[in-house]
């Protein structure tokens, strides 16, 4: 009862945070109009690097054209979510920890890491959202595939799973900020990485794709999702992934109450 | 000038006052390189008809990360000047904002350039044995790289004004920077283009940017015409900052800084 009542908080106050940044938004409109053009056009760039690259190769590591259109589609649903949300919340957590706003965090009667994780967001790449599943259905549509009730079940449960993973991973590697002074650029790793998710798993040779899949299963982050939708027989990978998240989730847990314990707030 | 050297000491230092961010910096984008070369060994074992070679791709995006530094970043703390007035200082100073932000970015941008090139280039003697590099065309890489950073600093300064009328135009600026990444070779090498696109592109200042710094380096582009074109597109974008400076000097108020 307790339990449910804790999860309604928090269910109440993510929504809240939500909306609040909803109307921030549509405060400066002219704002998120421009930025909203900004990703799509990246969006289109993106797509165009790969309409080239299968120019000069049928297939990328085994996939042939569609599929990767498909794999790209799945790609931009999780980018909608890295540059919404992920990215914000992560920046203002190494500022915060660099300018001692972090007591803000800590003083609030509520779970600090929930806080840190959920609190910021933009909307301004809702339309690249929209462009991945247009892109997944198109291909879908164009291979003739039309997927069971079952798989699109295990496809929304694997892309959940891979955002999770992600941000959480990304979580642990901006903790570091507790140990170095001014660690921003921390920050740009995984959108440097993000090329990483835009192509399929085979591609990657002996050792590095045992250490992508297994060890930092980054290779598996798109992958994985459009797999299942291919019908492909994943299920060895996503129990494993399934199991890995969950090790991520209660590793960031621990680090972060590690690592706050460092921190001393001089800033503020 | 030597105010502008100052300036541009300053950047160097601010920089190497954080090093592990600085570390991070220079290096976020080995990872996207070091993947995009997989890709492409992953599409060239699979094509017949790659008009370049992997070992060539790979050089290409290794000199590609250095040419970046000069030429693909951000200067969102003009606009943020403009917008919480902190411009009006430099105004009251015997320095031109110009020339003030060119030095400091430059600052940056060289710092990083410089600290790319050790290891890259470190990393194409001991891989790509093969590769062209000699002295004189190391020097003609450089002189087009700086008017290559001229010519990019005074295109997003231009951008970074209008935050004298507009309260946020890092969008305008990004949509800008996108296209001239895609278009200038840093995403894709610009022999992946159809040559129509190709030979369109040659007489804008994109190309002169990374695709052809890339090949005079390695001895397959001559130095002339790069930096015939990128003076013609210097001369006209820096006419539109005078332009677009003057009449923002009309708009601007500074009240309560």
């Amino acid at each position: 009862m307790i339990m449910l009542k804790t999860l309604k908080k928090y269910n109440t106050i993510f929504w809240t945070l939500r909306r609040m940044h909803l109307m921030r938004t549509l405060e400066v409109r002219a704002d998120f109009y421009f930025w909203a053009i900004v990703s799509t056009i990246w969006t289109i760039f993106n797509t165009l690097f790969f309409v080239l690259i299968t120019n000069v190769a049928g297939e990328i590591g085994g996939w042939n054209i569609h599929e990767i259109y498909l794999l790209l589609g799945v790609f931009n649903i999780a980018d909608a979510f890295i540059w919404s949300f992920f990215y914000h919340n992560m920046t203002r957590y190494t500022q915060a920890i660099f300018n001692g706003e972090l007591n803000n965090y800590l003083l609030k009667p509520i779970n600090t890491q929930f806080l840190v994780m959920t609190y910021s967001n933009n909307y301004t790449n809702i339309f690249r959202f929209f462009i991945g599943i247009g892109m997944v259905l198109w291909s879908l549509q164009v291979m003739n595939i039309v997927p069971s009730i079952l798989q699109i079940g295990l496809f929304l449960v694997t892309l959940l799973l891979s955002l999770i993973c992600l941000y959480f991973t990304w979580f642990i590697l901006s903790t570091c900020a507790f140990y170095f002074e001014k660690l921003d650029n921390i920050n740009e790793i995984f959108p440097n990485l993000r090329r990483m998710l835009q192509v399929p798993r085979t591609i990657y040779p002996g050792f590095l794709a045992v250490i992508l899949q297994y060890v930092i299963p980054l290779a598996l982050i798109t992958s994985l999702p459009t797999e299942v939708l291919l019908g492909r027989d994943v299920m060895n990978l996503i129990v494993y992934f399934f199991f890995f998240t969950l090790c991520i989730m209660y590793a960031s847990h621990i680090i972060f109450q590690y690592s706050v314990k460092k921190y001393s707030g001089i800033a503020n | 000038m030597y105010s502008y050297f100052l300036i541009f000491r300053i950047a160097v230092l601010d920089a190497f006052e954080y090093r592990v961010n600085l570390f991070l910096h220079v290096f976020k984008y080995a990872f996207f390189t070091a993947l995009t070369a997989m890709i492409w060994i992953a599409v060239t074992t699979y094509s017949t008809s790659s008009p370049m070679t992997i070992s060539n791709i790979i050089v290409y995006y290794l000199l590609a990360a250095i040419t970046y530094s000069l030429t693909s970043f951000h200067i969102i703390y003009v606009e943020n000047d403009i917008r919480m007035g902190n411009i009006s200082s430099l105004l009251l100073k015997p320095v031109k904002p110009f020339y003030h932000y060119l030095s400091f970015q430059f600052g940056i941008s060289l710092l990083e350039a410089i600290l790319r090139a050790v290891i890259l280039f470190t990393i194409i003697f001991i891989y790509f044995p093969n590769t062209q590099l000699q002295v004189l065309n190391v020097i003609s890489f450089i002189i087009v790289m700086l008017f290559a950073y001229v010519f990019c600093f005074t295109s997003f300064y231009c951008f970074s004004l209008l935050a004298f009328w507009f309260q946020n135009v890092s969008s305008i600026r990004m949509c800008y920077l996108f296209t001239l990444r895609m278009l200038s070779g840093i995403v894709v090498p610009l022999a992946f283009f159809p040559s129509q696109v190709q030979n369109i592109l040659f007489y804008t200042p994109f190309p002169h940017l990374t695709d052809l710094p890339t090949k005079i380096i390695t001895g397959q582009a001559s130095l002339i015409p790069s930096i015939t074109i990128l003076s013609f597109w210097i001369i006209i974008v820096y006419c539109l900052y005078r332009l677009i400076w003057r009449s923002s000097q009309k708009a601007y108020e500074s009240i309560g800084v």
